[in-house]
């Protein structure tokens, strides 16, 4: 080798014998954070609903559900005309006395949405068995989700517990390009983006059926909009995660922005709502004395959130258990002396208390009238004295 | 959560933490955080641990699943992408007392220089270990593309580590 040439294996065994600049257990540290949102918890899609019960709930719901049977038999004797209908509704079968406390709404559709091709990003489907509920929530600020579980002030709720922080909108419309897009498809996104106003241009190389680049410039051009956007993607592979267009539109369809990127990467035609990074996932822990439960969700930056992930500890599952059996006790205590309350004596001491109460009432009637025959014939003594 | 695959996963991944965490140190640069490629492969990694068949495979498996993540990385920032100054990687003086860190860097930088898969195969052969089969398994290519590309990788290696020949002033004749 010429002196004048570096040494290229001498650098080589530098960089084998480099020390590691981030140990065996920051690395451990890291990837066991950011594990927890894969990790699923001992609930079931059902049991979530149960178990994040808490003893105050539970003491609340029992004492609504008591006051308000009590009500319905008060309501029973006094008034006849409901009585039949009165009698059908038993506390666990009125829909308003529920225990359920995490209600995710149903997303809304959105009208003429095309997707070309949407695949699983999570590969081990066993991880998921855990997940709460819906792997289709479009917008994260519909999630109401019950007041209690965000005492921990780690997430901003409203009074009405949505979240304040991170409103995610979801994309009007919105496009994946993959290996696996066609022409066709292409030229569907096209017929899309200029009914919403967009001015798409495109180019594409497709090989053996397969996409293999494209480039393409977007445009949206009104009085007081005018934004534009390039994208050029290459060395398109099967395995390759797809690249997103979409965009968000006003009221009359009109697109308003533009944006392509990623769930966890998105670049806007405006600018204003860049995201990057690993925005896609939430995390947050909350410790109690003797409990702690943990929760976590996912969103796609082009989608909202997908999927919401709760975890608790053994303790508090045991606890919630346990106020669970309590509950059902209750609840079965409650039915039992509502079945052996009986009614029609209920209805006949409150028609004598009803009588009892008109004669009281005519007694004192009886006793005014002569009073004030008295205070007039005295007025009149008066008079013809004077 | 299951701690038992937890565990058995960080037991396979701790004897080849210092070695992957070289490569990716030396692979990433200019692309993006090396610790980010860390964590997500191991994410990655611990999601498709059912479908690892055998555990000697582990290393070249998690390897293979951070080239991937590269690929995926790289594929969507290639509009960020940055060219670095060449004035900036020539080595003016190799035989200055620089300390090995420095030396080092000098060779991430003039490796970023490199088409991405000599880059890789380089990586992946001089700093990682692996063999010429075992980069080709990685890489899903053939042994003599994984020959080819050290061939060439290392030539030009050379050739941006080199010093700069200094070309003699012509005279000026007045």
């Amino acid at each position: 080798m010429n002196n004048e040439q570096v040494n290229i294996d001498q650098l080589f065994e530098q960089a084998r014998s480099l020390e590691t600049q981030v140990s065996y257990d920051q690395t451990k540290k890291a990837f066991l954070t950011s594990l927890l949102i894969g990790a699923g918890g001992v609930l079931a899609t059902k049991g979530v609903l149960k178990l994040l019960t808490t003893k105050k709930w539970l003491i609340m719901m029992s004492a609504i559900t008591t006051v308000t049977t009590v009500s319905v038999v008060g309501v029973m004797s006094f008034s006849p005309a409901v009585e039949d209908e009165a009698n059908t509704i038993l506390p666990n079968e009125n829909p308003n006395f529920t225990t359920k406390e995490l209600v995710v709404s149903s997303p809304e559709e959105k009208e003429n949405e095309t997707i070309l091709y949407v695949e699983n990003h999570i590969e081990d489907e066993n991880e998921l068995i855990d997940i709460a509920e819906s792997e289709d929530f479009t917008n994260i600020g519909d999630f109401t989700i019950y007041q209690e579980l965000f005492n921990d002030d780690t997430l901003e709720v409203d009074a009405e517990g949505n979240l304040k922080n991170e409103q995610i909108r979801p994309y009007s419309q919105r496009f994946e390009i993959s290996s696996k897009t066609t022409m066709a498809d292409l030229e569907q996104m096209k017929i899309e983006a200029e009914k919403a106003g967009i001015k798409f241009n495109y180019k594409a190389r497709i090989k053996q059926n397969k996409l293999k680049s494209i480039a393409l410039h977007t445009e949206i051009k009104t009085k007081n909009n005018h934004q534009s956007m390039s994208i050029t993607s290459d060395d398109f592979k099967e395995d390759d995660e797809p690249m997103i267009f979409g965009w968000y539109t006003d009221n009359k369809g009109k697109a308003i922005e533009m944006g392509y990127g990623d769930e966890s990467n998105v670049k806007c035609s405006t600018g204003a709502n860049d995201r990057t990074g690993k925005g896609h996932q939430h995390e947050h822990q909350v410790h109690h004395d003797d409990y702690e439960y943990a929760y976590a969700y996912n969103y796609d930056l082009f989608e909202g959130c997908d999927s919401l992930h709760i975890e608790i500890s053994e303790n508090m599952e045991d606890l919630l258990e346990n106020l669970e059996e309590e509950l059902e006790v209750l609840e079965t205590q409650i039915e039992n002396r509502t079945e052996t309350i009986d009614l029609s004596g209920v209805r006949v001491i409150l028609q004598e208390v009803n009588e009892e109460s008109k004669e009281l009432f005519n007694a004192i009637q009886s006793e005014l009238n002569v009073l004030f025959q008295e205070i007039e014939e005295k007025g009149r003594e008066k008079k013809t004295e004077q | 959560m299951s701690k038992k695959k937890q565990k058995e996963f960080l037991a396979l991944y701790e004897p080849v933490h210092e070695r992957f965490e070289r490569f990716c140190r030396a692979r990433v640069y200019g692309d993006m955080e090396y610790t980010d490629l860390i964590n997500e492969t191991l994410l990655r990694a611990y999601q498709k641990f059912e479908t690892l068949k055998s555990k000697e495979a582990f290393l070249s498996f998690l390897f293979s699943i951070s080239v991937r993540v590269l690929a995926n990385t790289k594929r969507k920032k290639k509009e960020e992408y940055h060219n670095f100054n060449d004035e900036a990687i020539r080595v003016e003086d190799v035989n200055s007392n620089t300390d090995k860190n420095a030396e080092v860097f000098m060779l991430y930088k003039a490796l970023a220089q490199l088409q991405e898969d000599q880059r890789e195969s380089i990586i992946l052969f001089e700093i990682s270990g692996f063999s010429i089969k075992e980069i080709a398994a990685i890489q899903d290519t053939s042994e003599s593309s994984v020959k080819q590309r050290l061939r060439r990788g290392r030539l030009k290696l050379r050739e941006l580590l080199s010093p700069k020949e200094v070309q003699p002033r012509e005279e000026v004749k007045l």
